[in-house]
């Protein structure tokens, strides 16, 4: 009875998950406005950010609020490769992810033991440490001015074009690789030991729950998907700054996404960014650069009222989902 | 090498002058037992004597500040809590820890990927071990809407999930009304019957005396006494460190 029910459920996602395949696929060939196109990138950039995040701040419950700096890794990396040295940004963002991975690796070693607030307090004072350093070498980094790519023409190495159709897939398929790897981990044994982790870490312990190196490895994996993010972000911005990718409101918003949508599930950060990139560019729109600082009042307000009545994330208004995992 | 094998021969755990001092406090002073294969050893005295420190320095979540602890010959002094559970060592712990936002199967679950790292495998074993514990009809509950009684069977379900050799079982009859004691009496001496060696730290003493193979008694850090749960409860001193000396005086004289 219980399977009958299960193939149910799995028949709905199945069916839901192409016909939302299909309009998201589809959608670029009734856009026009660019700007709708750069809305629509920005919500899969920041859902792919945030199920990065989820991986060690939502699965394992170890609060990460130092995530830009690993956004600015793969960013840096991906500009100053292209930029000096005219390195493709594919291939320019996997010294990034690999810088990434070393750092995240002996971050996590020296503060991964530390439990709540000081966990938080240590990852934010690892974010700025990174967005200070990029500050201060000039030379290499730019300093305040940061990277800028200048727009050259129509160029498939650069991966420079005229309209956003390219951007758009790109960030869908990283998209997809990041909820693909998410929900890989989330149903796996590591899925369960993070639960777990989040939990309790001594009743995981004393299950046979390796703590640190569970902890090191989601944080490790979390990181190099933001850095691959980074490297994308750098060839659809064209433009990055220690500010615009190492600011802590970049951390904070990595992690709004996915406590909004439903902290700890699969579809929670893709939730969460398709509320929280529109209302962003909605009450930018309305309000307008006239009041400044208004936009971000209205936002805050819509944001206390989420998460007064949806404490557990918008994901919990659809029942489906939430229950993905039953365990 | 042969000594060690000598030595351990029979036991399945030996602990030699294991000594841990936290601060100014000898929490374990200098103390040394065993439990032979199949063996259930009772441990017992009044609170602060250290029990709940020796399971916790068997585990390794504390580490011993001196002597050796060996399981089946092999030193597990400085081996992490996880290590020590792959070894084939698990504990239930005084307070319990549930996995509260996972359900009793979640819970059992994270036990059985210790050896099944396949979700499917793992969740068949954790609906096996709920049923045999009597947690069938709970398995879809969350942890934290179990009762007592359900929570403290739990902790025994994870850790059988673990496929151990040797159960420290830290008051998981605490609380627990008469029958359900007996319940999980029962099911002890299932396990025992299976082949598992145990060491049970209660307070409730009719229970520790009934399943006890031997008792030992601990009291200010330091084994006061050991021997048959008959001996042990005649034995003088064990009643002056539960009742104190005017205690002592007095169960002598109304001729306990």
């Amino acid at each position: 009875m219980a399977t009958h029910r299960d193939t149910n459920v799995n028949r709905t996602r199945t069916v839901s998950l192409i016909v939302i395949a299909v309009v998201v696929l589809a959608l670029p060939l009734f856009l026009s406005q660019r700007y709708l196109f750069r809305i629509l990138i920005n919500i899969f950039f920041f859902a792919a950010l945030g199920s990065a995040w989820n991986i060690i701040g939502g699965y394992a419950g170890q609060l990460s609020l130092g995530h830009a700096a690993f956004l600015a890794l793969g960013a840096y990396s991906t500009g100053l490769l292209l930029l000096h040295y005219n390195v493709a940004p594919w291939a320019g963002v996997l010294p990034g992810s690999i810088l990434a991975a070393l750092v995240a690796y002996f971050l996590g070693k020296l503060v991964l033991r530390l439990r709540g607030p000081y966990l938080a307090l240590a990852t934010l004072a690892f974010g700025e440490i990174v967005r200070i350093l990029l500050l201060h070498f000039t030379n290499v980094t730019g300093g305040p001015l940061g990277v800028t790519i200048p727009f050259t023409g129509t160029n498939l190495w650069s991966l420079q074009f005229p309209t956003e159709h390219v951007n758009y897939c790109i960030s869908l398929g990283l998209l997809a690789l990041c909820i693909y790897v998410a929900s890989r981990i989330h149903n796996s044994r590591m899925g369960y030991y993070l639960q777990a982790i989040k939990e309790n870490q001594d009743a995981a312990e004393n299950l046979g729950v390796p703590l640190a190196r569970t902890k090191n490895l989601a944080l490790v994996i979390s990181a190099v998907l933001t850095a691959v993010m980074g490297g994308f972000y750098q060839i659809f911005m064209t433009y990055i700054d220690p500010y615009a990718v190492a600011g802590l409101h970049m951390s904070i918003e990595i992690i709004l996404v996915a406590i909004i949508g439903g902290v700890g599930t699969v579809w929670g950060p893709v939730i969460g960014a398709c509320i929280l990139v529109p209302l962003m560019e909605a009450s930018n729109f309305i309000l307008g650069g006239g009041r400044a600082g208004a936009s971000m009042l209205i936002y805050a307000v819509i944001l206390i009222i989420v998460v007064l009545f949806s404490p557990k994330g918008l994901i919990t208004l659809v029942p489906k989902l939430e229950g993905y995992r039953s365990e | 090498m042969t000594e060690e094998g000598v030595r351990t021969n029979g036991n399945i755990l030996v602990l030699h002058d294991v000594r841990k001092v936290f601060g100014g406090l000898v929490a374990v002073d200098d103390v040394s037992f065993n439990i032979a294969r199949g063996e259930i050893v009772g441990l017992i005295g009044p609170n602060g004597a250290g029990k709940s420190t020796i399971v916790n320095l068997i585990m390794g979540v504390h580490k011993a500040d001196g002597g050796t602890i060996s399981f089946n010959g092999e030193n597990i002094l400085n081996y992490r809590p996880d290590q020590v559970v792959k070894l084939g060592i698990c504990r239930t712990f005084q307070l319990e820890k549930p996995l509260l936002n996972m359900t009793a199967r979640g819970n059992v679950m994270i036990g059985a990927m210790l050896h099944n790292p396949h979700r499917g495998e793992a969740m068949a074993l954790a609906e096996k071990i709920l049923e045999r514990m009597g947690l069938g009809r709970v398995s879809h509950h969350l942890a934290k809407n179990l009762t007592a009684q359900d929570r403290k069977r739990l902790e025994i379900a994870r850790i059988m999930a673990t496929r151990p050799s040797l159960l420290l079982l830290d008051e998981c009859m605490a609380g627990l009304t008469p029958a359900e004691i007996d319940q999980t009496l029962d099911l002890l001496r299932q396990f025992r019957n299976e082949g598992l060696s145990m060491l049970v730290i209660e307070h409730v003493m009719h229970a520790v005396m009934s399943i006890s193979d031997r008792v030992i008694v601990l009291d200010n850090g330091k084994i006061i006494c050991g021997g048959s749960p008959d001996e042990v409860v005649c034995d003088p001193k064990v009643i002056e460190a539960y009742l104190g000396k005017r205690g002592y005086s007095r169960a002598t004289v109304t001729g306990t």
